[in-house]
């Protein structure tokens, strides 16, 4: 798995489209925080630790972050035919499948590490100081600890998507209509069912909760709750497990071309 | 004789109802060149890209290296070189970045290696260029580069030379002979271009609609394909025994529907004819035949067939 991490690794910095988002996402940071330190004045005051703590209100943008790190690393293997390059050699398909998905995440953790840090950088640069840096980044720091189960849920939910699919266009529509769409749907079904049959109500709600989504709805007024941690842990390694599982299935068996 | 290096027995691959591949043993030994012959759709690159575990057999069992387990076949595959259809590589990087990628990804050792398989293939002029701009040749030289990259024992390649020119392919067949001869590396090719075939291969496995018609090495083949006279009469007893008596040659077999094949005389049909005549035999026919490996595989799978 080593080696396989290494070359995924030697791969990924050679294409522009990594460096290109991160370009982009920085970029857009920049943007962000010149704005708060432009409007800053009698109205607004934006101060550099409350700036920082706008990133909670982020947080859901990396659930549709993990597509494109999932993208960068699967490649379009189906489109290139390029897995065949891997199986003939005689690497077992459950190593392809992991090792991906293993190389996502990395990368995935490594992109959100780079851009909370710049994003902290510009704030403690651009934005007056307050003296508050410090309990902030805890806040920001906590808030990331509970996203990052369901964001690991999502990544491996793409990555699922971008084995069974042959184009990465349907996969990312695909894995994003899951993330996006399932709660609304789900909001929908309790409110026709939950009046006349209240019991499937009860069990449309506990569905909602079991959303790779749920956890992170009203972190913003609820950051430091342990249990809002525990259930993110568990509904993410849970979706993780779970999509894991089909997509090693239905990738054991795929005609390669 | 020998452990083979590979061999099948009763591979089977269906598509559906339909059988691509069906009961199909094949089997190589250390060192032997073996071309798989068939034409389009017969089920060639259905075999390879089940000895490469792209696809996997409705039945059957494969052997590499003796062995046949799944754990077993993974670990072996890593003896063998592959080139399957038309090589695919990632097309935003270039020859070398490609081959370095799979050489980590595979641990094989020394960097340096990469470099002498890109000038062991031509391509070590490529330079900067990506894959997504290579002209299929150099993509079948890269597509055998990679397999030649971990110092195969085996190599499976499926239609090889495809897109190459004339002095690609002799290049090639050059490289191939001399893996073959230096390292004893087994080598299995399949092509539909026969005459390329027959320069190399050492045996020959002759498909047609998924089915192994026959194997044969290539001395048994030369051997078949000798130039004789075919005769038809109507008694070949009687013929024979003018044969050995008045022409003094054993060197002739006998065929069904009285049909024989004399070896020698080929320049003289006219005193075969007179001989038969004197033996009062029925001459009913009687051609000069010389058959190539093209001529070969066209009698077995019941001549070409139009429409």
């Amino acid at each position: 798995m080593g080696k396989y991490l290494l070359a995924e690794g030697y791969k990924l910095t050679r294409r522009s489209y990594l460096w290109l988002a991160l370009l982009i996402t920085g970029a857009l940071e920049l943007l962000l925080v010149v704005l708060f330190a432009a409007l800053n004045g009698d109205v607004t005051n934006m101060t550099a630790s409350v700036g920082l703590t706008v990133l909670l209100y982020l947080l859901p943008f990396g659930y549709y972050a993990t597509a494109v790190t999932g993208d960068i690393v699967f490649s379009e293997q189906y489109k290139h035919n390029t897995l065949k390059n891997e199986v003939a050699y005689g690497l077992p398909r459950l190593r392809i499948y992991f090792g991906k998905l293993l190389a996502s995440t990395l990368l995935a953790l490594a992109a959100c590490a780079v851009l909370v840090l710049w994003y902290g950088l510009l704030c403690g640069v651009l934005l007056p100081g307050d003296g508050a840096m410090l309990n902030a980044w805890r806040t920001v720091g906590f808030g990331l600890l509970t996203a990052l189960p369901v964001w690991l849920g999502a990544q491996s939910l793409y990555l699922m998507c971008f084995f069974v699919f042959r184009g990465s266009t349907a996969a990312t529509l695909v894995g994003t209509g899951i993330l996006a769409i399932l709660g609304q749907a789900l909001q929908l079904l309790y409110l026709l069912v939950s009046v006349r049959v209240p019991a499937l109500g009860e069990v449309v709600l506990v569905l909602q909760d079991l959303l790779l989504t749920a956890p992170l709805e009203g972190l913003i007024d609820d950051v430091w709750n342990w249990s809002r941690m525990g259930w993110s842990w568990a509904v993410g390694l849970g979706w993780c497990a779970a999509t894991t599982a089909i997509g090693c299935w239905s990738f054991h068996r795929r005609e390669i071309s | 004789m020998s452990k083979p290096i590979l061999a099948t027995r009763a591979l089977t691959k269906r598509y559906g109802a339909a059988a691509a591949v069906e009961d199909v043993d094949l089997c190589l030994e250390k060192g032997q060149i073996y071309g798989l012959v068939g034409r389009n759709g017969a089920g060639k690159t259905t075999i390879i890209r089940m000895l490469t575990a792209q696809t996997l057999p409705a039945s059957g069992e494969i052997e590499l290296f003796g062995e046949t387990t799944p754990r077993g076949l993974s670990a072996a595959r890593a003896r063998v070189g592959a080139m399957v259809e038309i090589p695919s590589f990632y097309p935003y990087l270039t020859a070398a970045e490609n081959l370095e990628y799979y050489r980590r990804q595979r641990g094989i050792p020394g960097q340096a290696c990469v470099g002498q398989v890109l000038e062991q293939v031509g391509l070590q002029g490529a330079g900067k260029k990506k894959f997504k701009h290579f002209s299929l040749g150099m993509k079948q030289r890269l597509g055998l580069g990679l397999a030649l990259m971990n110092h195969p024992d085996l190599l499976l390649l499926d239609e090889p030379i495809n897109g190459l020119d004339p002095e690609g392919i002799v290049e090639f067949r050059n490289l191939l002979l001399d893996l073959n001869r230096q390292r004893e590396t087994t080598i299995l090719i399949s092509s539909h271009i026969l005459s390329e075939l027959s320069n190399v291969a050492t045996h020959f496995g002759f498909l047609d609609k998924g089915h192994m018609l026959e194997q044969i090495s290539a001395q048994a083949l030369r051997e078949k394909c000798r130039a004789c006279l075919q005769i038809t009469v109507d008694d070949t007893a009687r013929a024979a025994l003018a044969l050995e008596q008045r022409l003094d040659t054993r060197d002739y077999e006998v065929l069904p529907g009285n049909v024989l094949r004399l070896y020698g005389f080929l320049d003289r049909p006219q005193a075969v004819a007179a001989v038969l005549t004197e033996m009062k035999v029925a001459l009913l026919g009687l051609e000069n035949r010389s058959a190539n490996l093209e001529d070969y595989f066209l009698g077995l799978i019941g001549g070409v067939r139009h429409g």
